[in-house]
């Protein structure tokens, strides 16, 4: 067998659990720092207390909650801000400024862990970090960052492909897709028109096709203990009912006999001592 | 899918309905982007989950070994490396693999829990551990979390790589296995040694009066001449010292991690003083008992002696199946714990589904009988039980306590309380233990030569008030001039002195360790009290001075002087 040589393999790839990378705190401090701008950006019309404030609180909950808060924040601004048929977001503009955001999404929950790490520290420990960061004063083990350096590049470039390439799908389907104000056309025609009726039913098979897809996925991924033990849920929830009162049947008897055993050993124990004489009792 | 997907998806979902309500361009394509994403990540997952766990290989090596059995040596450190390579495309990031030890293993230094973070074709990683007990060692194979790069989707498989071992008892080296000074007029042959009794050995006994039929060679002529009378030289018998082992595996012995089990003790001590003795060159056998019954391995000396005895130990070691009466919370948790360990994948609600219940209303209630539905299910099907029999789990108490500890023992797992719930039945209160101790001393008696030295280890602590019921056995092996020696192991690994029971702090463990040595120490004074009376020998805990008390007998043996019972 051509076994791989142990030597080659870099003592990076394989780490403990609880060991970070070396560019850990630039990118905690990056996420931070582009979370807060993003956040700085909404609701202008707020005070600035305010908005601190509101941008703190979303800051601390990234620990937990990834960039959920930040991409709620985000659509509430875009939610009360956005007038309605709006053309801001049709151009390239608009497609730059929603793969920005998502790319900040993607960039947060990415660095979950880092961020999780860094808040296990005391907020001391962070703001010497910050600190440092500015003057220079962060060390690098140089050759395991020359190491991480290709390995991040490549990433950071697939995930903007991979990015890229989901912003133009929605654009895609937003512009495909009827929307509220071309539904009632749209339906129209499809009615009357005898080849709408072959879009429509197209429409509904690729639903189905997709649907069909997924759960032949899924099946696919079961392994066969899976499979036998799905078969067995499935079996015991259609007969939950019969089997339970089978087993509580059969439990019922069991104690029963129990209950009987234990009197009958009593009954003839009391028999035997009312048979003796008077003296013996 | 995370928790954390799910709740990016919602607001997705809800900005996505909501932008085409108010025909908000922006707010659509943000959230549509959104969704269209994590579509993308959960296909690109479910392909590496498809494609990358297939293909996925493991070689282990323990000690530089990959075969499927071995030994191993307790208390002794295992080097453990393992090999992970994949297809052609490489495993991509983030893979958590984790090589599962039983609880019979320790990992020391490096971690058996490694990550792979970037894309790779091959690995080793290598860890160091200890195997604390003897018995049985079962490697059963590795515990894998594949996740995406943002935490979206996780997927947990354990691939089988079963490894199993048997670990022999640990032993120390003691003493001088063959004394260079000179105590005998002639160095008898290895492994035999004097005995204070008429024979045909080399060392003068005694004079007798000269009686008709006694060789005429035999005659001492000198102090014939002397006392005017025939006189006749008597010599010593020379015989070899033999060594049974009683080694008591009851319940009790048992109970408590790999390591600090009473048991662990007895086999140290036990090992540790075969070694020398069979250096020495004496046979050692051994009589092994507990509730199944009674083992004698037959007295044997030499290298191969040795190791039949230790295999004989490890076997012993095993956990039996045990009889459980009661079921804890804890015991669920436990075997729930070693289920998610060692068959996550079967633990996932899309397979293992739970049928509607509305009873229990509290919500822990009604969880906790969810969790059971689970575990039933889990063991059902790596038993082969009828669904019948599943649900019986769910309502049977006793049964699902049974299969519980069973399947935790078959695990690596050492036994959980309660094994036996309530006191005074059975083995428990040392009648039981008392009986077949004495039979199996009965029976050494019948089947023992001339010479030989008895250690009983016997947790006999808590059997006291019965300890009546052995000192027939006991009187019965001093009056055929065998030794006996008594090891019974400390609950607290420490022997029971006056030191032992100060206060060291009033931290509630040190406390409790007083209270338990005072206790100890008390029931030790009753126990030597009772054995050294009839002229037996007693030490408390198994550590290095009872291996020097039975090497103490043991040399007395040698020296041929008659045991304190016996009488010339």
């Amino acid at each position: 067998m051509n076994r791989p040589d142990p030597s080659v393999v870099t003592p990076t790839v394989l780490e403990p659990t609880h060991e970070t990378s070396q560019f850990g705190g630039l990118l905690i401090i990056s996420v931070l720092a582009s979370a807060a701008g993003i956040l700085f950006l909404l609701a202008p019309h707020m005070g600035w207390p305010l908005r601190f404030f509101l941008t703190a609180i979303i800051l601390l909950t990234m620990k937990y909650w990834g960039g959920v808060m930040v991409l709620i924040a985000v659509q509430a601004d875009l939610f009360f801000r956005e007038p309605p048929r709006s053309a801001n977001f049709q151009g390239a503009t608009g497609l730059l400024a929603v793969f920005l955001i998502v790319t900040l999404l993607m960039f947060i929950n990415r660095n979950r862990e880092l961020l999780k790490h860094a808040a296990s520290r005391p907020l001391s420990s962070i703001f010497g970090l910050i600190v440092s960061a500015f003057k220079g004063e962060i060390v690098f083990d140089s050759s395991k960052a020359v190491r991480q350096v290709p390995q991040m590049l490549g990433a950071i470039i697939r995930a903007i492909a991979l990015l890229v390439g989901c912003v133009f799908v929605s654009q895609i389907l937003l512009n495909t897709l009827p929307n509220r104000r071309t539904f009632n056309e749209d339906l129209r025609g499809w009615m009357l028109d005898e080849t709408s009726v072959l879009q429509c039913s197209l429409l509904l098979s690729g639903i189905i096709a997709a649907w069909i897809v997924c759960h032949e996925i899924f099946w696919r991924q079961l392994t066969r203990d899976q499979s036998r033990l799905y078969l067995r849920s499935v079996f015991l929830t259609i007969h939950h009912a019969d089997l339970r009162m089978i087993v509580r049947g059969r439990l019922h008897l069991r104690q029963k006999s129990a209950l009987e055993k234990k009197e009958r050993e009593a009954a003839a124990f009391s028999c035997r001592t009312e048979n003796l004489p008077e003296f013996r009792r | 899918m995370t928790g954390l997907a799910r709740w990016l998806a919602l607001p997705g979902i809800a900005g996505l309905s909501l932008g085409i309500l108010r025909e908000q361009t922006g707010l659509m394509l943000l959230s549509l982007s959104l969704l269209v994403w994590l579509l993308v990540e959960w296909l690109l997952f479910t392909w590496r989950l498809w494609f990358e766990l297939r293909h996925l290989k493991f070689e282990r090596s323990v000690n530089g070994r990959t075969e499927d059995s071995g030994i191993l040596w307790a208390g002794r450190s295992v080097a453990v490396e393992v090999r992970v390579s994949s297809s052609f495309f490489g495993m991509g990031s983030i893979v958590r693999i984790r090589d599962v030890v039983p609880e019979n293993m320790q990992v020391l230094d490096q971690e058996n829990d490694v990550t792979i973070r970037s894309r790779i074709h091959s690995a080793v990683f290598r860890y160091r551990a200890i195997v604390l007990g003897a018995g049985k060692l079962r490697l059963p194979g590795f515990r894998i979390v594949m996740l995406d790069r943002q935490g979206f989707f996780r997927a947990e498989r354990f691939i089988p790589f079963p490894q199993s071992f048997r670990v022999l008892p640990a032993f120390q080296k003691v003493g001088d296995p063959q004394p260079l000074v000179k105590r005998v007029n002639s160095q008898p042959q290895h492994g035999i040694h004097r005995l204070q009794r008429s024979g045909m050995g080399s060392e003068l006994l005694e004079l007798r009066e000269y009686a008709a039929g006694d060789p005429p060679k035999s005659i001492a002529w000198k102090v014939s001449a002397r006392r005017d009378k025939l006189m006749t030289r008597q010599y010593e018998s020379e015989v070899p010292v033999r060594l049974q082992l009683f080694v008591d595996g009851s319940i009790g012995t048992r109970t408590g991690g790999f390591g600090l089990r009473l048991l662990d003790q007895m086999n140290f001590v036990a090992a540790s003083v075969a070694q020398a003795a069979i250096s020495a060159g004496d046979p050692v056998g051994a009589m092994l008992f507990d509730e199944r019954g009674l083992r004698r391995v037959p007295a044997a000396t030499g290298d191969r002696g040795f190791h039949r005895l230790l295999d004989a130990l490890s076997e012993f070691s095993v956990n039996p199946a045990p009889i459980p009466d009661r079921l804890t919370n804890r015991l669920i948790e436990t075997a729930l714990g070693v289920a998610a360990d060692q068959f996550p994948e079967l633990l996932d609600e899309r397979v293992n589904h739970v049928p509607f219940l509305l009873f229990p209303i509290s919500p822990w209630a009604h969880r906790r009988l969810r969790e059971r539905y689970r575990l039933a299910a889990v063991i059902a099907l790596l038993y082969e039980l009828s669904p019948a029999k599943q649900l019986q789990l769910v309502s049977d108490d006793p049964l699902m306590a049974t299969y519980a500890q069973h399947f935790l023992s078959q695990s690596g797992m050492s036994w959980m309380e309660p094994v036996i719930s309530i006191r005074n039945r059975g083995f428990h209160d040392g009648m039981a233990r008392m009986e077949i101790l004495s039979s199996a001393l009965a029976r050494a008696v019948s089947q023992a030569k001339d010479n030989e030295v008895f250690v009983v280890f016997a947790d006999l602590l808590e059997c006291v008030p019965s300890l009546s019921h052995l000192m027939p056995a006991v009187k019965m092996v001093l009056a055929r001039h065998h030794r006996v020696a008594f090891v019974c192991p400390s609950p607290t690994f420490l022997r029971p002195t006056v030191e032992s029971t100060v206060i060291r702090s009033l931290a509630t463990e040190d406390l409790l360790l007083a209270a338990e040595q005072i206790r100890t120490r008390e029931l030790a004074a009753r126990l030597q009290f009772e054995l050294r009376r009839v002229g037996a020998t007693v030490s408390i805990s198994g550590e290095s001075s009872a291996i020097h008390l039975v090497l103490g007998q043991m040399s007395l043996a040698r020296t041929g002087r008659m045991a304190t019972g016996g009488v010339r």
